[in-house]
């Protein structure tokens, strides 16, 4: 039996495993706790199960064994539905990959998790142009992503990811895909976000220089998390 | 701090984004969607009346086969109806033949009393007119042991004064054979 979660952690897992099928172990007894507004940065090797790690704090993936609750919610208890929309709510995912809808405009991709939730289009685009704004990209929301870089597309998946004030950001490797200079930029913009609306954020990276800029850096091991 | 949103209205905002987005960058795979499910549904459908009406004709066939009527008058008491009625459907425009039944009760036998064992079995007696029901319900006609199983033969078996037909079922309870004398 595990302890219940730290009500003032907006992220807490507890004793969490996974192994892969075919039976290799990524982690077991893994346990970590983060603050509202705190940014962690996690390394480690390539396939250690980093990506594995965000997707069960997602709610994307299922755990062997552990807890994971979010906002004081234990994921474990969710059925689908509801893990769905505690992920909607609460948590902002920005990925590596960016995973912008090519044939939305830039200002209905930063909507889109406003108007899944009911929001109201006309208030949701106001807010989707204020955001574009934050990262840059003032007044192209009637544009579309091919008409973007990789880094601004990268720009517009953070904007999409912090649009409905989540607590949570996870981000796996936002910058893995940009060159050195444009990734420093967007870890800075995703980095100053995430703390002007008091988030926590769970970083994935490789990156010395992003991991820097953290409030804590752990690795993730066969043992589970450590830090660095 | 999170978003604070209703959840009882359908997404249909991000559902008209996709379609229009989808229309701007490929109208013709779109047109080509649309028409592939029309006509899937149209096919499905056709073939959904088609089964209908060749079931129908079956049915119909059928019917007409075993000489049922197409429209059957029932009195609603067991008195029956005035005879008067009669000729009147016989002459309802659309009406091209009518045939009366008279319904019994009736038993061979003893039946079952209080402290007594029954020795007979029910029966329903029906009364027709040969000639309109050779036209109407020729299966309700009795079928002759002797003669020939036209329908002028069975017309005329009909008029047997010495003779009941009974179905095969009555026939078997009775522990009768077809041309053996009548139970009286």
């Amino acid at each position: 039996m595990h302890a219940p979660a730290t009500s003032l952690a907006v992220l807490d897992i507890r004793g969490l495993a996974k192994a892969v099928p075919g039976g290799r172990r990524l982690f077991a007894g893994l346990d970590l706790a983060v603050a509202p507004g705190e940014i962690i940065a996690i390394m480690g090797e390539s396939g250690i199960g980093k990506s594995t790690l965000l997707n069960l704090i997602a709610g994307l993936d299922v755990a062997d064994a552990g807890h994971i609750a979010i906002a004081g919610r234990d994921l474990a208890g969710l059925d689908d539905d509801t893990r769905t929309l505690l992920r909607r709510d609460h948590v902002g995912f920005v990925f590596q990959a960016f995973h912008i809808l090519p044939h939305l405009t830039l200002a209905q991709n930063i909507a889109l998790p406003l108007v899944l939730a009911h929001g109201p289009a006309a208030e949701s685009l106001a807010r989707a142009e204020t955001m574009l704004a934050k990262v840059g990209l003032g007044g192209r929301g009637h544009d579309y992503p091919a008409q973007l870089s990789g880094g601004e597309l990268q720009r517009i998946a953070i904007a999409r990811a912090l649009v409905h004030r989540p607590a949570l950001i996870l981000a796996d490797e936002p910058t893995g895909n940009l060159d050195p200079e444009t990734a420093e930029r967007i870890l800075a913009l995703l980095l100053a976000e995430a703390r002007a609306s008091g988030a926590a954020a769970v970083i994935v990276t490789h990156s010395d220089r992003a991991a820097a800029v953290a409030d804590r850096v752990l690795v993730l091991g066969a043992s589970g998390l450590v830090p660095r | 701090m999170s978003a604070v949103v209703g959840r009882g209205a359908l997404p249909i905002v991000p559902a008209r984004w996709m379609a229009i987005g989808e229309w701007r960058a490929h109208p013709a795979r779109l047109i080509v969607g649309i028409l592939a499910i029309a006509i899937g549904v149209a096919l499905g459908f056709a073939v959904h009346l088609v089964n209908r009406t060749a079931l129908a004709s079956f049915d119909r066939a059928i019917a007409s086969v075993n000489g049922a009527a197409d429209l059957q008058v029932h009195s609603a008491t067991p008195a029956g109806f005035a005879e008067g009625l009669y000729p009147r459907v016989a002459m309802v425009a659309g009406v091209a033949s009518a045939s009366p039944v008279v319904e019994l009760a009736a038993s061979t036998g003893k039946l079952a009393i209080p402290g007594t064992t029954a020795t007979g079995s029910r029966l329903t007696l029906l009364g027709i007119d040969v000639l309109r029901a050779a036209k109407v319900t020729p299966s309700l006609i009795g079928m002759p042991v002797r003669s020939g199983s036209g329908i002028d033969s069975r017309r005329a078996a009909g008029f047997d004064s010495d003779a009941i037909f009974v179905s095969r079922a009555a026939l078997q309870s009775m522990h009768r054979r077809s041309g053996s004398p009548s139970p009286g």
